[in-house]
């Protein structure tokens, strides 16, 4: 329990807004990250996720709080568990920054 | 899913749809958009991110050939895994000093057996040499094409 | 050295050889392309030791962007180098486009893309279309994407023929626009045939596209829509220069993704492609 409680309080920066060009096309979301020069196809909530940290720095808990009305998934329990997962990805790639 | 293809003008077999689907891209819009979200951590990657495309194993249908070893070598041997030693050092191996083309090297990866390697611990050590080899020493590009085709 | 020079499309090559033949037959079957003063490309064809000219003749290839590993071919192929050594020019240095794997063909100031690999069918299903009344063909195996416009531009090099292909343009195209026959090359035998005339008077002309195409031969006839994402990738997988070119590239390919239909396209008999093809285009200009 005490475990949850850290990870939900890990912070999460997004991009700024000009990092970025996204590309809604469809199902999928193109986003070409100009630091890096690399294309990335992402599925949601991965771009929506970037869009509620566009320049701001967010706890898992803040943002689940925030996605969860959006996507209707306030019920799920392990809905955190999901955009953990999600976060760690963008981070991975240097879309979102991770800090203690 | 398994196709059953024939052969096309160029004698060669059709490209499956497995092979030319990027990796991963196929199973991940499958999903309905409720179900991938519940996946959650369980779920592989979700981002698909570019990779280039080897412009040279793309346009090459030259010959092309590695020669084992290339002129950076200079007189040196190979140890077991396939780094460059000099030749008095204990178990080292003498290169085989011939050119190799693509075709030869591809069948020796899928375990076929190498014209002038004495033995299996040779025939391993060059191809080591060989996947070590940079952009820019000789029979790299060579090498990418084959080892980009088997993907 | 003995020298050829040839624009083909907004590109323009300078090929240096050490004999004088090949460049004779080049000269036949670019006799109506325009001789350029400045090159964008050189190209050699090379004896790699000088002897090598007349004992046991053979071609090494050279250029400004070349694959170092290539293995020498035989005199006889120098033709066939001398032209995948001009297409690696393209794949390899040019910037002025997003260069794409693709055959096009235009009707109506609107052109027709087809995108795949090696014996896709889309080289010679555009030969075909190129040869019937009533399509301008724009090229065989590139496509250059213009990243402000979006237009498609032509590059319409010697159609390059492989295998069954050769008899089945045979059939159509008259026998002087063929060059020689190249028996047992590495993939095969293979007949350059020269673009029809006006595809040569026309080359600076590029147009928007109109319908995307994936061909696959060999495969009962069938046409599935393609989605957006897979359309994406694997057009970034089809240019060779997709990454050089950055963020232009992005977004020329993502408007070619959201603006133009796109369809997967199966045939097994090239009378029926054609047809399905003219069927499609009917479609996407109602």
């Amino acid at each position: 329990m005490a475990a949850d409680k850290v990870v939900m309080a890990v912070q999460y920066s997004g991009a700024r807004p000009d990092d970025v060009r996204l590309v809604d096309l469809g199902v999928i979301t193109a986003c070409y990250h100009r630091m890096s020069g690399q294309t990335h196809l992402l599925m949601e909530p991965s771009p929506e996720i970037m869009a509620h940290l566009w320049g701001r720095t967010l706890t898992l808990a803040e943002i689940t709080a925030a996605l969860a009305t959006e996507f209707d998934m306030a019920a799920e329990a392990d809905f955190p568990d999901t955009l953990a997962a999600r976060l760690e990805e963008l981070c991975a790639i240097g879309l979102v920054t991770t800090h203690a | 899913m398994t196709d059953k293809p024939a052969k096309n003008p160029n004698g060669e077999t059709a490209i499956t749809e497995s092979e030319m689907t990027a990796s991963g891209l196929k199973d991940l819009v499958q999903p309905s958009r409720r179900r991938l979200l519940m996946m959650g951590a369980a779920t592989a990657s979700t981002i698909v991110s570019v990779k280039p495309a080897m412009a040279q194993a793309q346009v090459s249908i030259l010959n092309c050939q590695i020669p084992v070893p290339g002129p950076h070598v200079g007189g040196q041997y190979f140890d077991t895994e396939g780094n460059l030693v000099t030749p008095d050092t204990p178990g080292a191996i003498q290169p085989p000093n011939r050119t190799y083309t693509g075709e030869q090297i591809k069948n020796a990866l899928n375990g076929s057996w190498l014209d002038g390697a004495p033995d299996e611990t040779s025939k391993r050590a060059y191809l080591k040499y060989i996947d070590k080899l940079q952009p820019g020493q000789s029979g790299f590009t060579c090498y990418v094409s084959i080892v980009n085709g088997r993907r | 050295m003995h020298e050829f020079r040839v624009t083909i499309g907004p590109a323009s090559f300078r090929v240096l050889s050490d004999w004088a033949k090949p460049l004779r037959v080049m000269e036949r079957l670019y006799a109506a392309y325009p001789r350029p003063e400045i090159c964008d490309f050189t190209v050699r064809l090379e004896a790699p030791r000088p002897w090598r000219k007349w004992l046991r003749p053979s071609v090494r290839l050279d250029g400004d962007y070349m694959v170092a590993d290539a293995a020498p071919l035989p005199l006889s192929h120098a033709v066939l180098g001398a032209e995948m050594a001009m297409n690696l020019q393209m794949a390899l240095g040019w910037r002025r486009h997003v260069l794409l794997h693709a055959s096009a063909v235009e009707r109506d100031g609107r052109v027709l893309l087809m995108t795949g690999l090696s014996g896709s069918g889309k080289s010679t299903l555009a030969a075909m279309l190129g040869e019937t009344g009533n399509w301008r063909f724009m090229g065989d195996e590139f496509a250059l994407l213009d990243t402000q416009t979006g237009h498609i531009q032509p590059f319409p090099r010697m159609v390059s023929l492989k295998n069954e292909a050769i008899g089945v343009m045979e059939g159509i195209a008259a026998a002087h626009r063929f060059g020689p026959l190249l028996r047992d090359t590495p993939k095969g035998d293979i007949r350059h045939l020269i673009p029809p005339a006006d595809a040569v008077e026309t080359m600076g002309k590029g147009g928007p596209p109109a319908l995307l195409l994936y061909p696959r031969f060999g495969y009962a006839a069938e046409v599935r829509p393609m989605g957006r994402e897979e359309n994406f990738i694997r057009l970034t997988q089809a240019s060779t220069n997709y990454v050089a070119l950055g963020e232009d590239a992005f977004g020329a390919l993502t408007r070619l993704v959201k603006d133009t239909p796109t369809l997967a396209f199966d045939f097994n008999d090239g009378a029926e492609a054609m047809a399905r093809v003219e069927a499609l285009w009917a479609e996407v200009s109602a």
